[in-house]
């Protein structure tokens, strides 16, 4: 698999004169490693991924793939395997076929998959285990079933790079888990580069090699190791929530960090039975 | 999951032979009856001259006026079912059909003000095709101007066009002589293939049936556009040349039916919901079966019109008698869950 080192160097963007997103902002994410944003609602997170993988466009700044710059929007999504929110309206098309369409890029307007188009989807099924589904409607499967069909289709289109938008917040907590998991096998052992975005500190620093940490405020975001820049201070100044850093160490000596939010003290009523 | 690879190949079976039994069905029926026997035998043979003398009328009102006729009604449904198809599946929206963006109400303008101004003869057929392709443009035009890429806007510029041309159609009217002119552009806007000729047939049969071609060579690229277009770019597919294509050829099809057979309601609306009921939403099933659907559900209806009164009555009122009753039972039996 090819290396794919992302860097931006200033990048903007806004929606209108008075209505910047993001501004001189720097990051980057070297090849097989995750990096991951997180930010409260409403901080670019998703606009940032979107000018990433080339649906939007950065507006100011320099972006470097693979020692490539200047790549133009169309060609750029070519590049990258882009797994967006969850929607409220899934199509009801059958697995198999949304994950075929993984491989749109490769056809032209006329064309038809070929047999190497569903062998690919084939295996992308079966890395996230999802072979058993391919006859079902997406419509009707559960989220968390509906976000590994969305991840198959992003494999599908064979990019070295792979961007999720939010892949965990629509989820329940085993799905969280195993969705993050999933995420850490294909950075591990397939060494894709990943980039995703999650409200969840927590995810990030559970498998993020890196961390963007985005403020509210245009202008200020933190970058750098996810241990460094994920801290109690920190995740203090970006979401205005007290917290601790959590340790377990597990009897085989590994460790996992997680961030429990320190909410104000909750009085419960006194309930009398009568 | 409905529609397995085995139903398909049935339901394209059934589907044909039905097909084949309308046609004959719509070529034998009218107020001068022509038995199937005879059909044949007139196909058959290479020449009037061969005929037996009682067949050579027979032979002249099936050549002349009945066959462009059932081959329009043929081309139409294709045309029709196909377009409302793929508007269904790009705008992801069971509610949108060509109508919604103005190019019906645009050709049915175009072909009123001809008959205006010209009477009956070609100018009606091509004042209609190219209203109906500029309805096009200027919704695209308006919704351009806005800065909006999204549909939504394309839709709604589609929406005050449309009201627009609706406007343009009654001052047509309105200013129609009420004795001659006024009731033969009435009657034609009901829809009609009464008019049905050798020489429109040649001109709109094969710009229906290039458009219909095409949209089912892109049916693939209409499911990817069903996705939505940001889901699209995602995909690395840019969706505004395949979206245009789809714009254009529907906009060319139903613009080539209405500059000859008026406004032809509820086909374009219904038939894509009755085939999907049968072979699922995957576009790779639902173009190709809602062309059959269509064509099979034209004929009926051309062939009922111009059948069970001594008068042709309109289409636009046939389709909608047959179409509200089956809307009414598939939405009961959806039990209001579109599955688009």
């Amino acid at each position: 698999m090819g290396t794919v080192n992302i860097e931006l160097a200033d990048g903007a963007y806004s929606y209108g004169p008075e209505r910047a997103v993001f501004s001189d902002l720097s990051f980057f994410v070297r090849s097989g490693e995750i990096l991951s944003v997180i930010g409260p609602n409403g901080c670019g997170k998703t606009t940032l991924l979107k000018c990433l993988v080339g649906i939007l466009d950065f507006e100011a700044g320099g972006l470097d793939i693979g020692g490539q710059t200047g790549i133009a929007a169309t060609a750029r999504s070519r590049l990258f395997g882009y797994v967006p929110q969850l929607t409220a309206d899934p199509v009801p098309y059958s697995v198999e076929r949304m994950v075929v369409l993984g491989r749109a890029r490769f056809q032209r307007a006329f064309g038809r998959p070929e047999q190497r188009d569903f062998a690919v989807a084939r295996e992308a099924m079966r890395t996230v285990g999802i072979q058993h589904l391919a006859g079902r409607a997406f419509n009707t499967l559960s989220g968390g079933e509906r976000q590994l069909v969305l991840i198959a289709q992003a494999l599908a289109t064979e990019a070295h790079a792979l961007v999720f938008d939010e892949p965990t917040s629509a989820l329940d907590l085993v799905n969280q888990h195993q969705t993050v998991e999933l995420l850490r096998t294909l950075s591990h052992e397939r060494t894709y580069t990943i980039v995703f975005s999650s409200h969840d500190p927590s995810h990030a620093l559970h498998i993020a090699d890196r961390c963007l940490i985005l403020g509210k405020d245009v202008s200020t975001y933190e970058f750098g190791p996810a241990e460094t820049v994920i801290t109690e201070e920190g995740i203090r100044k970006a979401f205005g929530v007290d917290s601790r850093i959590v340790r377990h160490e597990y009897d085989d000596g590994s460790v996992a960090l997680g961030v429990t939010p320190i909410l104000k003290p909750f009085i419960r009523k006194v309930i009398v039975s009568t | 999951m409905r529609g397995s690879g085995k139903s398909y190949a049935t339901f394209l079976i059934v589907a044909i032979v039905a097909l084949a039994a309308a046609l004959l069905a719509s070529l034998a029926a009218g107020r001068f009856r022509v038995p199937v026997s005879h059909i044949f035998q007139i196909f058959g043979s290479d020449g009037a001259e061969n005929l037996p003398r009682e067949l050579s009328l027979a032979r002249s009102v099936l050549l002349n006026i009945r066959l462009p006729r059932v081959l329009l009604a043929l081309t139409g449904g294709i045309g029709l079912g196909v377009s409302g198809a793929a508007f269904q599946g790009v705008f992801r929206n069971p509610l949108v059909s060509p109508g919604v963006i103005g190019v019906t109400a645009g050709s049915g303008f175009g072909a009123a003000l001809a008959i205006l101004i010209f009477g009956w003869g070609p100018m009606p057929q091509l004042f209609g095709f190219l209203f109906g392709v500029a309805a096009l443009g200027i919704t695209w035009t308006v919704a351009r101007k806005s800065g909006s890429s999204s549909l939504l806007v394309f839709v709604l510029a589609g929406v005050i066009v449309n009201m627009f041309f609706q406007a343009m159609i009654s001052l047509v009217k309105f200013t129609a002589d009420a004795e001659e002119k006024l009731p033969s552009i009435v009657y034609w806007l009901m829809g009609s293939l009464a008019s049905a000729s050798w020489r429109k047939a040649t001109i709109s049969i094969p710009v229906i049936l290039g458009s219909a071609v095409v949209l089912i060579a892109m049916r693939r690229r209409i499911n990817l556009l069903s996705l939505g277009t940001e889901a699209v770019r995602g995909l690395g597919v840019d969706p505004k040349v395949p979206m245009a294509a789809v714009l254009v050829f529907t906009t060319l099809s139903v613009s080539a039916i209405v500059s000859v057979a008026g406004i032809v309601g509820w086909i374009g609306l219904v038939v894509p919901h009755i085939t999907r009921m049968i072979v699922g939403p995957d576009h790779e099933r639902l173009l190709p079966a809602s062309a059959l659907v269509g064509a099979i559900f034209f004929l009926v209806v051309d062939t009922l019109g111009r059948t069970i009164s001594p008068q042709d009555i309109p289409l636009g009122i046939l389709t909608a008698l047959v179409g509200a009753p089956v809307f009414i039972a598939l939405l009961i039996r959806s039990r209001g869950k579109w599955a688009l």
